[in-house]
């Protein structure tokens, strides 16, 4: 009953961040009725026409995203057995944003959809990162793993600057980009990240039960009937087009996938199959509501949303750390 | 010996009166004295090239992006071929040095942490050119023109550029608001009134929309932002086809925008964004005229 009650307070938090956001920080009045118009689509007003083709779409989109991000970091967690496992400090964010930004600088003759360069990055940078934190052996520490995330998401920012550098016509926008902005969402964008999240939740839903028999340690799951390599497989292969969907869409949002698993551990306790749409519906809330907050700091001009995340997500990381010391 | 001594010392005189006096000039942060007039001069950013050149003076070395088309050709006919010392935020001190200078002007907001670097090659000039103002650049330009021993030459070239600059505003009609925007694939930066090309667009009396009370040289804006401030004329700088303004043309909502009616205009971006100076400012006039007569030539 109480976990009934924590989902509807989320429900309300994310409907009035919802409504909010379509009519926050704007240099037109968009006022309560082009709100509504705009939503059955019917509205021919400026204001209406904006909240309908601008508006709504960024915000369906900060929720798409910060869900995904937020059981993306969950799924993470639960394979790794470490908390402070997520897509930024594995260095999935990281390689994904790479892949990116070596394709559409066009240093490379290699063309190919900038989706597709993030998952393949995010991958690359992920598996060299299990590979060296040992992250897949019994004894393997928690520090271990998130030092080699961490170095493998220097790494990668420092070649993606590289990158902007070699590529300097446009580094403006690239760096722009890779500070995570959801400037300039469009529906096709959200219809590609309403599929991503559906699969996310599918995918989360069949390893929850696996996942929750983790809590006990991989030997003992195995023992448990858990088949460890398929849930790895999985997990990573769903992580990797996760994470590298919303580093597409809307470049690197560190953090959310950190701090949602995390905050929503602590509302409603450890079982994955609660987990999962849980976190999921924090890290929508807080995404949308990083996304409000980065219109306005510099309003009307647009700040990156993951700005505002970095902003809150270190000093909980560093919170975090310390308390699982 | 003192033979020698006197041999030694008359040879000195007579090297002396052979050389000009050395040349002091103060850019705002560092006095420079340059023993004698420089001839083996590296330029870091176009705008110094376009000041060079305006008192027809070559540059032995630029820091070009690695693409001389940056720098327009009314520049790059007087000043000739260089030698491209790397990209202008990052230009190679090794290049630098294999070149020999006796000058080296740099960017103060670019090039003030290896400042060092550089006046341990040649006495350089670290001079305001990224995020400056019109007004800015011509003062950047006069000092240049004493550095390099012509400043007569360039008070009259600065004297001319005044008038006809004052000639353009007269012909242009006042109280058209008008904004340049740089866009690449995925946003759009607009150069308020603060910025070098906003600033030259107002001192013809075109009217730059401020983005944001106290905002940069450039912000990024979404279309709901554009739409709000609806310029009479946009001006567009693609850096990449297709562009962000390619895809908002697309929109339902494109058709909102004032200046959707054709005057969308798309320019050169080397010429509006990347070059600030003497010339680069004249083409800017030249374009805001035609732009506004309707003859202007839109760039693909």
């Amino acid at each position: 009953m109480r976990v009934f009650w924590q989902f509807t307070l989320a429900l309300l938090i994310a409907a009035a961040l919802f409504a909010w956001s379509l009519s926050a920080f704007s240099t037109f009045a968009i006022g309560r009725a082009d709100v509504l118009s705009a939503l059955t689509g019917a509205g021919d007003t400026t204001a209406a026409k904006i909240v309908h083709r601008i508006r709504l779409p960024r915000a369906v989109a900060a929720l798409l995203i910060g869900a995904t991000l937020g059981i993306s970091g969950l799924l993470m967690q639960g394979i790794s057995r470490n908390r402070l496992a997520s897509p930024t400090m594995l260095g999935v964010t990281g390689g994904a944003s790479l892949g990116l930004a070596i394709v559409s600088s066009g240093l490379v003759g290699a063309s190919m959809p900038g989706g597709v360069a993030a998952v393949i990055g995010g991958a690359v940078a992920w598996s060299l990162v299990f590979l060296l934190g040992t992250a897949w052996s019994e004894e393997a520490s928690r520090g271990r793993l998130v030092l080699a995330g961490m170095t493998m998401g220097a790494l990668c920012a420092g070649l993606t600057r590289l990158v902007v550098l070699l590529a300097e016509e446009r580094a403006l926008g690239v760096l722009n980009w890779l500070a995570g902005s959801l400037s300039n969402i469009r529906w096709t964008d959200v219809q590609v990240m309403g599929v991503v999240l559906f699969g996310s939740f599918v995918v989360g839903a069949l390893v929850a039960p696996s996942l929750n028999l983790m809590n006990l340690g991989a030997e003992s799951a195995r023992a448990l009937g858990v088949r460890l390599r398929l849930l790895r497989l999985s997990v990573f292969a769903a992580g990797c087009v996760m994470v590298g969907a919303t580093v597409a869409v809307a470049g690197p949002i560190g953090f959310i996938g950190l701090m949602a698993p995390n905050i929503s551990r602590l509302m409603v306790g450890s079982d994955h199959r609660i987990l999962v749409p849980m976190s999921g519906a924090v890290g929508a809330i807080a995404l949308l509501a990083a996304d409000i907050a980065a219109r306005g700091v510099a309003f009307p001009a647009e700040t990156p949303a993951g700005a505002v995340t970095a902003l809150i997500g270190a000093p909980f990381f560093l919170i975090l750390a310390r308390g699982l010391r | 010996m003192q033979l020698n001594l006197g041999l030694v010392f008359g040879l000195c005189l007579a090297a002396s009166s052979a050389l000009a006096d050395p040349i002091t000039v103060n850019d705002g942060t560092h006095e420079v004295t340059l023993p004698d007039t420089p001839h083996r001069i590296v330029a870091l950013e176009f705008s110094f090239v376009d000041a060079l050149a305006s008192v027809d003076v070559s540059p032995v070395g630029v820091a070009d992006d690695n693409d001389p088309a940056r720098i327009p050709d009314e520049v790059r006919d007087i000043v000739g071929d260089w030698t491209s010392v790397g990209t202008r935020p990052q230009p190679s001190i090794e290049a630098i040095a294999a070149l020999h200078p006796d000058l080296i002007i740099a960017d103060l907001d670019r090039h003030s942490a290896v400042y060092d670097a550089f006046s341990a090659i040649a006495p350089t000039l670290l001079l305001p050119s990224r995020g400056e103002d019109y007004e800015g650049s011509l003062r950047s330009a006069a000092l240049i023109g004493k550095a390099v021993d012509k400043q007569s030459q360039m008070q009259a070239r600065l004297e001319q550029h005044r008038a006809s600059m004052a000639d353009y505003a007269r012909r242009i009609p006042d109280g058209a608001t008008m904004i340049f925007g740089a866009a690449r694939e995925d946003s759009f930066s607009l150069h308020g009134p603060d910025s070098y090309d906003g600033s030259v667009l107002q001192s013809l009396g075109i009217n730059v929309p401020e983005v944001r009370a106290q905002g940069g040289a450039s912000d990024f804006v979404s279309l709901e932002q554009l739409l709000g401030l609806d310029p009479d004329y946009l001006l567009v700088g693609h850096y990449r086809r297709p562009s962000i303004i390619d895809t908002w043309n697309g929109d339902e909502l494109w058709s909102i925008l004032k200046a959707s009616d054709g005057r969308v205009i798309s320019v050169d971006p080397n010429v509006w964004a990347r070059n600030r100076g003497i010339m680069a400012a004249e083409k800017i006039a030249a374009d805001t005229l035609a732009v506004l007569d309707g003859s202007f030539e839109q760039i693909d």
